[in-house]
């Protein structure tokens, strides 16, 4: 590309499989193309990255340019301040959703962390599909009656952790349990027996198969189960028609009727559907993904309410979202991911917004204050 | 897409997923049949025949009465059963070319009967097994290939019908010979046949073993977990995963019922077409040849759902049967040539809706097999310029 004698130069992650000290040297070639006259855009999160090597900086949230300063001007609080939202000085955990976002039971869940322990998670190592390590030795518990939430910026390998406690990827080394059954290596279906829900981030890919309809999607995963399959392993239409109609009631999914193709539902009910199935199955643990990913406020709301409904009825909620407003509201621990790793694991209350961002970026626990 | 409120769709034509006029499926092949009808009709006007008796003489060929009727629904036995096999496969997400070679193969295997006596009734029904064992056999191997070690469907069963013809012919040749007529093999004994339902034609009780077979698919497809797999791991793989679904497994399902069709097409072709009841190696078999790639042309036509093939093989056995007719039909008849070309002007126009929507599918198996052959091709050429 260099080659070509490039004007403008876009960079996208460009260090993200990088050691450290090939990082080292990419920055300096960088260096010297700025001197010699090329512009050159680099898109990252890494506070530390945009610090060294910058001479402006824009930041951008929910696709919004929210801050253009220069780098000679610019801490790392002030960043950190940008990227996560409005930050008042000294609040703690300023939650930026309106009244009517947030969810009616908002209040912390009482039982905390002394439910009986149905995840563990323990040294685990995994890999992203380029081969580069993407869960990097994690460990943490997550218990019945709360939830665990999971913060950072997309792409730090909290896919890639979900995909292995669902049986979607193989992890390297470590160990995952649910009540204390082993789940590595095992497939969805093993996985789900052990009363595992899953609300996975692309509906689209994963959650749903779009051409089939409600009631062909609303027993995915559960098609196999005794309440929908007779003799023959012949599907009892008339059951799971029945089953449809109560998620269509219970929760509030929008549709003509049980053969309505999932396709033409919009992405609320879609997400509906999925979150309605999922939570059906009365599972131990549900494991959330982006739930709200995409959805207007109304149907993000509604999902953020099951979820701690779930909670309060004494489930295990694993909830990974990039959106940090939901995260705050809703969790009762809170790890910030980032790079495989999760810079701190906490009480929401622990560390306010800005603490919060900087961590997000990149910025080890103990230096920030 | 997005509309809130989409089209409830009846019962039976639920596998019909999207039209691409929007119109019922019933109707847009209908008005796919009639641009066919239309194209064909131009183009044996230009070349100076007149249309409207040719199409009289088709009409009349094909269900003009009871004997037509009979002439037709014989030919589309076997093309229901191969156009089963194309379709299941398409459902599980694959492109399964290779109903002509498991046919040959079910059709040699159904011969085997001729080689022992038993009462009749059983007989049959141990033709049949025979048929569907081999079937199965045949199209089990691209399936393990594709599963272990990753070889395109594609390739390996266009690969094996070429297998399976010349093994055919030689075991027609060589092994199941007739000793008194060297072109053809063994007669299949009258305790294997099909009866013949209308008298002095070749419509057999086999016709109703291939509509049998196209409501039990259609039974496995839509009421049962494994069908239920099947087309979950055939439209989203991921989601099929996602939903503890074992793709390799749906894969194995597809290809096994599609060789058992596929298997039980040949046996139809050998036990239920009188007069020979055997197959002429001697000929290249001529009885045989192209079912199974005709029952591609069939299950598209159907929209690859075993209640369309049904009605598309009707069809399809009508324009070969009243294609006949319109051969020798009048004081100007159109010649051979130019009524395949005006059956293929159908057949292609009424494609083309389940074309357009297996049109991605078709894309990206076409993208992996390019990019396989370039993968392959490289050292090669290394070589060559070296």
């Amino acid at each position: 590309m260099l080659s070509r004698n490039v004007q403008l130069l876009i960079l996208d992650e460009p260090t993200s499989v990088l050691t450290p000290l090939e990082v080292d040297e990419l920055f300096l070639l960088l260096r010297r193309l700025r001197d010699a006259g090329t512009s050159i855009i680099l898109i990252t999160h890494k506070l530390k990255e945009v610090q060294s090597v910058t001479d402006r900086i824009v930041v951008l949230r929910h696709g919004e340019l929210v801050g253009d300063v220069k780098t000679s001007t610019a801490t790392t609080e002030r960043l950190a301040q940008l990227m996560v939202g409005r930050a008042v000085e000294g609040e703690s955990t300023a939650v930026e959703l309106s009244a009517e976002q947030l969810p009616r039971a908002g209040a912390r869940s009482k039982i905390g962390s002394s439910g009986e322990r149905i995840l563990h998670v323990a040294d685990l190592v995994a890999k992203g599909n380029t081969g580069d390590v993407a869960v990097d030795r994690l460990s943490f518990d997550v218990h019945a009656g709360e939830i665990f939430g999971i913060a950072g910026v997309e792409g730090n390998g909290q896919s890639e952790l979900v995909e292995c406690l669902t049986g979607l990827r193989r992890a390297v080394s470590g160990i995952a349990t649910i009540k204390g059954t082993d789940i590595l290596g095992k497939d969805p279906r093993e996985i789900y027996r052990l009363g595992v829900a899953h609300i996975p981030e692309d509906r689209w890919r994963l959650g749903l198969v779009l051409p089939f309809t409600l009631a062909e999607n609303a027993i995915l995963g559960v098609h196999r189960w005794k309440e929908f399959r007779g003799p023959f392993s012949f599907l009892r239409w008339g059951r799971i028609n029945r089953h449809v109609r109560e998620l269509m009631d219970r929760f509030e999914i929008q549709a003509t009727g049980p053969n309505a193709p999932a396709k033409s539902l919009s992405g609320g009910n879609q997400q509906k559907l999925i979150v309605g199935r999922e939570l059906a199955k009365n599972p131990a643990i549900v494991v959330a993904s982006q739930p709200t990913r995409g959805l207007d406020i109304g149907a993000a709301k509604y999902i953020r309410d099951l979820l701690v409904e779930m909670r309060n009825n004494g489930r295990a909620i694993l909830l990974v979202s990039a959106d940090l407003d939901e995260v705050l509201a809703l969790v009762d621990r809170l790890a910030i991911m980032y790079e495989g790793r999760f810079m701190t694991e906490c009480a929401p209350t622990d560390l306010n917004r800005q603490q919060i961002g900087m961590l997000m970026g990149g910025v080890e626990r103990k230096e920030v204050v | 897409m997005s509309e809130q409120a989409g089209p409830t769709q009846s019962r039976l034509l639920r596998g019909v997923h999207r039209t691409v006029t929007g119109l019922h499926p019933a109707l847009e092949s209908m008005l796919a049949a009639l641009i066919g009808l239309l194209v064909g009709a131009a183009l044996m006007y230009m070349w100076g025949f007149n249309p409207w008796r040719a199409y009289w003489a088709l009409l009349r060929g094909a269900y003009g009465g009871s004997y037509e009727w009979a002439s037709t629904l014989a030919r589309a036995t076997p093309l229901i059963l191969t156009a089963l096999t194309f379709s299941v496969c398409v459902r599980a997400g694959m492109f399964n070319i290779g109903a002509e070679g498991q046919m040959f193969m079910g059709a040699m295997a159904a011969i085997c009967v001729a080689l022992f006596k038993m009462p009749p009734g059983i007989h049959l029904i141990v033709g049949l097994l025979f048929a569907l064992i081999a079937g199965a056999a045949w199209s089990i191997v691209p399936a393990v290939l594709k599963i272990t070690r990753g070889v395109s469907e594609v390739i390996s069963t266009i690969m094996f019908n070429w297998i399976a013809r010349w093994l055919a012919l030689y075991i027609a040749i060589f092994i199941l010979v007739d000793p008194s007529r060297a072109e053809k093999t063994l007669t299949i004994p009258v305790s294997a046949r099909f009866p013949i339902l209308v008298r002095g034609t070749d419509f057999s009780y086999s016709f109703f073993l291939a509509v049998f077979a196209a409501l039990v698919l259609y039974f496995v497809l839509w009421h049962t977990t494994m069908g239920y797999e099947v087309r979950a791991a055939g439209l989203n793989p991921t989601a099929a995963r996602y939903g503890g679904i074992r793709n390799k497994r749906t894969m194995i399902v597809s290809f096994l019922l599609g060789g058992i069709t596929a298997g039980l097409a040949g046996a139809t072709v050998v036990m239920g077409m009188p007069p020979s009841y055997a197959a002429f190696g001697g000929g290249a078999f001529p009885e045989l040849t192209n079912i199974g790639f005709d029952g591609m042309a069939v299950a598209m036509v159907g929209r690859n759902h075993p209640i369309g093939i049904i009605v598309a093989s009707v069809l399809f056995g009508g324009l070969n049967a009243g294609g006949r007719v319109m051969q020798f039909y009048g004081s100007n008849p159109v010649p051979l040539e130019m009524v395949r070309i005006v059956m293929g002007a159908i057949v292609l126009a009424m494609s083309i809706p389940e074309l357009i929507r297996l049109f991605p599918a078709i894309k990206s198996q076409g993208e992996r097999l390019v990019a396989a052959l370039r993968r392959h091709g490289r050292p090669a050429s290394k070589e060559g310029s070296a």
